[in-house]
């Protein structure tokens, strides 16, 4: 941490997201593991549902039930999250931290149950509007990080997460532009959905598309991936460059095992018609949150207790604490 | 009853000032506070306090158990939703074979409509 001249001075969001990822790898074990022990059935459960809906003859029957099951694993990851950012914080302040008692855990899941659902839609929606996008979005991710099963009432809870929330909007618009996932989904679906209509518009590219050969087709399509790589790039760098590398390492990998120890899979016999469906891109997605989500979190852990501190000075208090160390 | 001729409940030497409207005892300047536009005594306002603060956390209790229901009815129904969009999308869009499977239905097609063309 380094010293500060003012108590107001607003870090630069790279500077944030560097000590958040810092953060998470000083972290123990167990508190990085509660993060993946709420976020993985999520996702996990969310694929099995998307693949599910768009390929099961029964899924209208299964529908009902299956989303009950997908709200319950999005509590589920809603508390995790939030112990991990308490843990975060008792470790970058050096508190131990207390124990996570019945009314603790009752208190949370409530509170997380009566305010998350509605970020799932109201942050696409302001998204939408652009402008106060960077509220809404730091106001649900205050309210995981800010939460840690205290007894006080759910309204001066989201208040006091709004105001932290417009703390800062330079840095808080800088993070969001390197870590968030809903800016990576959104850059994705929204040129996605931009080639698709141009493709939809126009009958002679149909055509084009129709009349050329396997090779032509496999360029083509590398093209396209390429070019819409490059125009969602700068929408969320980061977020590019892990959704890149993870789908380059899921195609990769089932024809390197074939390659190497020549074991076969199915992946890797279908070609093309693999990487050409939405699991594909739902689960490179999916993966991406796992690899993006902690460290936004982290960040956000961090906003909250810079906010914090301009009252409590809990980080001149660390940063004395520190020197004191140092100097015996 | 007149105030003129009464002391302070709680300080025997002082005049009263003002009625209690809660407990219906006279006391002084420093003994009474306004509370609702009316003048009470402290241990009524800490009586009518705490009954005001019991009935607000009953309350907040009711409001949590409600806004909790709430939210998981709400996501319970976003991804219900969620899911039949996903229902309503062709297989073709989901498989990737929109751009496959479309120049055989349409040479299908054209096969089917030489051969009603030959037959008559």
């Amino acid at each position: 941490m380094k010293a500060t001249s003012s108590p107001d001075r607003e870090r630069k969001g790279v500077e944030i997201a560097g000590e958040a990822l810092n953060l998470i790898r000083v972290a123990p074990f167990h508190i990085v593991s509660s993060y993946f022990i709420g976020s993985v059935p999520f996702i996990l459960g969310l694929l099995y549902f998307w693949s599910d809906m768009s390929k099961s003859a029964f899924a209208p029957q299964r529908c009902f039930n299956a989303s009950l099951g997908l709200a319950a694993l999005f509590i589920w990851m809603k508390c995790w999250q939030s112990v991990f950012a308490s843990g975060l914080k008792n470790h970058l302040t050096g508190t131990p931290g207390t124990a996570w008692t019945f009314s603790r855990i009752s208190a949370m899941i409530a509170r997380q149950t009566s305010i998350q659902p509605y970020g799932l839609l109201m942050i696409p929606l302001a998204m939408l509007l652009l402008i106060p996008f960077y509220a809404v979005h730091s106001f649900y991710q205050n309210a995981t990080v800010m939460e840690n099963g205290d007894e006080i009432d759910s309204r001066s809870f989201m208040k006091r997460a709004w105001k932290q929330g417009l703390l800062w909007p330079k840095q808080n618009h800088v993070i969001m532009w390197l870590l968030s996932p809903w800016v990576l989904i959104s850059g994705m679906i929204t040129i996605f959905a931009t080639i698709w209509f141009v493709m939809s518009l126009s009958p002679d590219m149909q055509s084009i598309a129709y009349e050329l050969d396997t090779s032509s087709k496999y360029l083509l399509l590398v093209f396209a991936v390429f070019l819409i790589y490059q125009l969602v790039l700068p929408l969320s760098p980061f977020g590019c460059i892990v959704a890149g590398n993870i789908a380059i390492a899921i195609i990769l990998l089932p024809y390197l095992s074939g390659f190497l120890f020549g074991v076969e899979t199915n992946f890797a016999l279908s070609g093309i018609h693999g990487i050409m469906n939405t699991s594909f891109i739902m689960t490179v997605y999916g993966l991406s949150y796992l690899c993006l989500d902690p460290v936004i979190k982290a960040a956000y852990v961090l906003r909250c207790f810079y906010g914090d501190s301009r009252q409590s000075g809990q980080d001149l208090l660390i940063e004395l604490d520190a020197f004191s160390r140092k100097e015996e | 009853m007149s105030i003129a001729n009464e002391k302070c409940f709680n300080h025997n030497h002082r005049e009263a000032a003002a009625l209690c409207l809660e407990c219906r005892r006279f006391f002084c300047r420093e003994c009474v506070t306004e509370h609702d536009d009316r003048a009470v005594c402290a241990s009524c306002l800490r009586k009518l306090t705490s009954a005001g603060s019991d009935r607000r956390s009953a309350l907040a209790g009711l409001f949590s158990v409600f806004s909790f229901f709430a939210g998981l009815i709400f996501l319970w129904l976003l991804f219900f939703y969620f899911g039949q969009v996903l229902l309503k999308i062709p297989a073709s869009v989901h498989e990737g074979a929109l751009w496959r499977d479309a120049p055989h239905e349409s040479l299908q097609l054209g096969q089917e409509a030489e051969e009603t063309e030959e037959t008559e």
